[in-house]
């Protein structure tokens, strides 16, 4: 309390260096929560992908020729996906779904058409996802096998096209001609849960996909672990496999790679925009490289502010010295003076980019449906984004703020002579 | 209980040096009030900060107590300062953003083992002594100069030192209200037994304590 209150009194003796610092910091908080957000939202658990951390995503394959100069990379084929992926020991599901949104007219009969994004899914991909269901039920293994004509609509589209959510066994029609039958409405998703993301979900099995004898296909899948940590184990399976499938693809002339697979959901966003490739780590430490260089670029400036305001103050410095104040508490006592003032800033600047990230949510994760029509929102609630992770992150972003900031003009001011700087003298 | 022998201080840049005390020895006795005069320049305050352990000498050593001070660590010379130092400056060195009652009680703040409750009680006591327990939540741009110093004083003594160090404590007064801080000073003396070592211009402010000790470039001269 005696920080704040002097704080407030230093702040209101010169208001220009107290509001820069508080703008400053606000303003770097700012732009390196937008930042922590829009990657955490891409792997924090939100519904229907609420079990992010159990995901193992398979990603795409990797084909080459045996005899080598031919290497292609694709997404899987139905039926290698469920050779290599299906049933593992440690796995409760495996959602096998096509790999981006497809973007559709979809009407009832007689009706107006909306364009929606729709996705094919296997019966899986509803305990992989947990969605909510308003009305119905999905698809069941029994229809799946037997390629009925099937679909889950959000909601949303449900209100557009019906007026009510209330429509399990109504008909619709996509693409003018094909005919399917409603089973259930879930609740929308939002399109940053991008593996789950679409607006109608058809089985896979009503397409050709299932029945494909090529390598090349057009699915990909995530394998829901029974708990985080498995995936070794999985892999180890995998590889297993892949080694009794390769035994029978070099009689084709193809041998196939996995690219490390699977991957753990922070590892799968990595590959999504730089390629699957082997050994992903190396971007961990870009993304910690970039997050350093946004922490120290401000706190470059944040610290010649702290300088300042320490300047103003040696005599002050060397009064506290003189009547028994140690170096060491000295420092302690600027960094925490500093750090309510680096709070202060970061709540201003956290608060801003949590309605900035509310607000624009659309056009901040507009990117993540591939292929999409996107005519889903991104709506990300706020409860979503407040949430302990972002809150960690404030307290740890502002105290590494802080020390980079404070902690070589306190260590300097600490270091001066007590006869110095009660002289005014600076250095 | 203070000793200096032998202590040369030696200011040094890259242009010049300036010898600024040249072979002071002397001893000041517990409870004695002393006054330290000459022009200025001449080296009285830099003695002073010797004595502060607020700077330390080129040359020479310093006790008190008869413990040397030159091989205590940094720390060991802060929490001397907080036990057995107090100073009062000639600018009063208040801090401008705290008001008078948490000026006074920094000493205590920097004590272990002193409570908040206590130090309330003895900033109080003290400001009731130096006449200002009315002024305790005033801050120092609310006062005069001569209750500047007055709050500077209690300052010094609110950690109950055996050393006062005064530079020119009054030569930012007019001259009642620098009688006013002599006569403070002089009741911490007789009648607390508290040591009082005083830098001044003032010859017959000098005249009224025990002993004057006379400086000139650097050197003792009386």
């Amino acid at each position: 309390m005696r920080y704040i209150t002097q704080l407030w009194r230093e702040m209101r003796s010169v208001p220009l260096i107290g509001v820069v610092t508080i703008a400053g910091t606000a303003l770097s908080l700012f732009l390196i929560m937008i930042t922590v957000m829009l990657e955490d939202v891409k792997v924090a658990p939100i519904a229907p992908e609420s079990n992010r951390a159990r995901f193992l995503y398979t990603g795409r394959q990797e084909l080459r020729s045996v005899e080598g100069g031919n290497t292609r990379q694709t997404p899987y084929a139905y039926k290698t996906m469920v050779e290599l992926f299906g049933d593992i020991p440690n796995m409760e599901a495996l959602a096998i779904f096509s790999q981006g949104n497809s973007v559709s007219s979809v009407k009832v009969p007689q009706g107006r058409a909306f364009m929606t994004d729709f996705r094919h899914v296997n019966y899986e991909f509803w305990k992989v996802f947990d969605f909510t269901f308003v009305a119905g039920r999905p698809f069941n293994p029994e229809e799946f096998n037997s390629g009925a004509a099937l679909a889950v609509i959000t909601e949303d589209l449900a209100r557009k096209l019906f007026g009510t959510t209330d429509v399990a066994g109504r008909e619709i029609i996509i693409d003018q001609f094909r005919s399917y039958k409603v089973v259930g409405v879930v609740k929308d998703v939002p399109t940053v849960a991008d593996s789950a993301y679409a607006q109608i979900w058809i089985p896979l099995s009503a397409t050709g996909e299932v029945d494909h004898d090529e390598l090349n296909g057009s699915v990909i899948g995530i394998i829901l672990a029974d708990r985080e940590g498995r995936r070794n184990e999985v892999r180890a399976e995998i590889m297993r496999r892949r080694e009794i499938f390769n035994a029978r693809m070099k009689e084709l002339g193809w041998k196939h790679h996995d690219l490390g697979a699977p991957y753990l959901v922070t590892e799968f966003r990595t590959a999504m925009w730089n390629g699957f490739q082997d050994g992903m780590d190396m971007d961990k430490v870009r993304s910690g490289a970039i997050i350093f260089i946004l922490l120290l670029v401000p706190a470059i400036n944040l610290s010649s502010m702290t300088q300042s305001r320490l300047r103003r103050r040696v005599r002050e410095i060397g009064v506290r010295r003189a009547f028994g104040c140690t170096r060491s508490r000295l420092v302690r006592e600027i960094i925490a003076e500093n750090f309510i003032l680096t709070l202060a800033g970061g709540i201003i600047g956290v608060v801003a980019s949590l309605i900035f990230t509310w607000l624009g949510a659309d056009f901040l994760w507009s990117y993540d449906t591939w292929g999409s029509n996107a005519a889903g929102s991104a709506f990300v609630s706020l409860t979503t984004l407040l949430n302990w992770r972002i809150a960690l992150y404030t307290i740890v972003v502002c105290f590494v703020l802080n020390l980079l900031s404070s902690g070589i003009p306190a260590w300097r001011a600490a270091c001066m002579k007590p006869v110095d700087a009660i002289g005014g003298l600076q250095k | 209980m203070i000793k200096l022998t032998g202590v040369n201080k030696l200011y040094r840049t890259s242009e010049i040096e300036t010898l600024a005390l040249e072979n002071v020895n002397l001893e000041i006795g517990k409870g004695e009030f002393v006054s330290v005069m000459g022009p200025s320049g001449c080296g009285k305050s830099t003695l002073l900060n010797i004595i502060g352990l607020l700077d330390a000498p080129t040359e020479g050593e310093v006790e008190i107590d008869g413990k040397l001070t030159a091989s205590l660590s940094d720390a060991a010379k802060t929490a001397m300062r907080n036990a057995r130092l107090g100073f009062v400056f000639q600018s009063f060195h208040l801090i401008p953003s705290l008001n008078v009652m948490d000026n006074v009680e920094l000493p205590l703040i920097y004590r272990s083992g002193v409570g908040a409750s206590e130090r309330r009680e003895r900033v109080r006591e003290v400001l009731d002594r130096v006449g200002l327990s009315h002024r305790m939540r005033h801050m120092p741009t609310q006062l005069s100069g001569g209750q500047c110093q007055r709050v500077a004083i209690a300052r010094a003594i609110v950690g109950n030192p055996d050393i006062i160090l005064a530079d020119e404590p009054t030569g930012n007064l007019d001259s009642r209200m620098g009688a006013e801080v002599m006569d403070i000073l002089h009741t911490l003396n007789k009648q607390d037994g508290r040591t009082v070592v005083m830098v001044t211009h003032n010859e017959e402010q000098a005249r009224q304590t025990d002993r004057i000790i006379r400086f000139l470039d650097g050197r003792q001269i009386g």
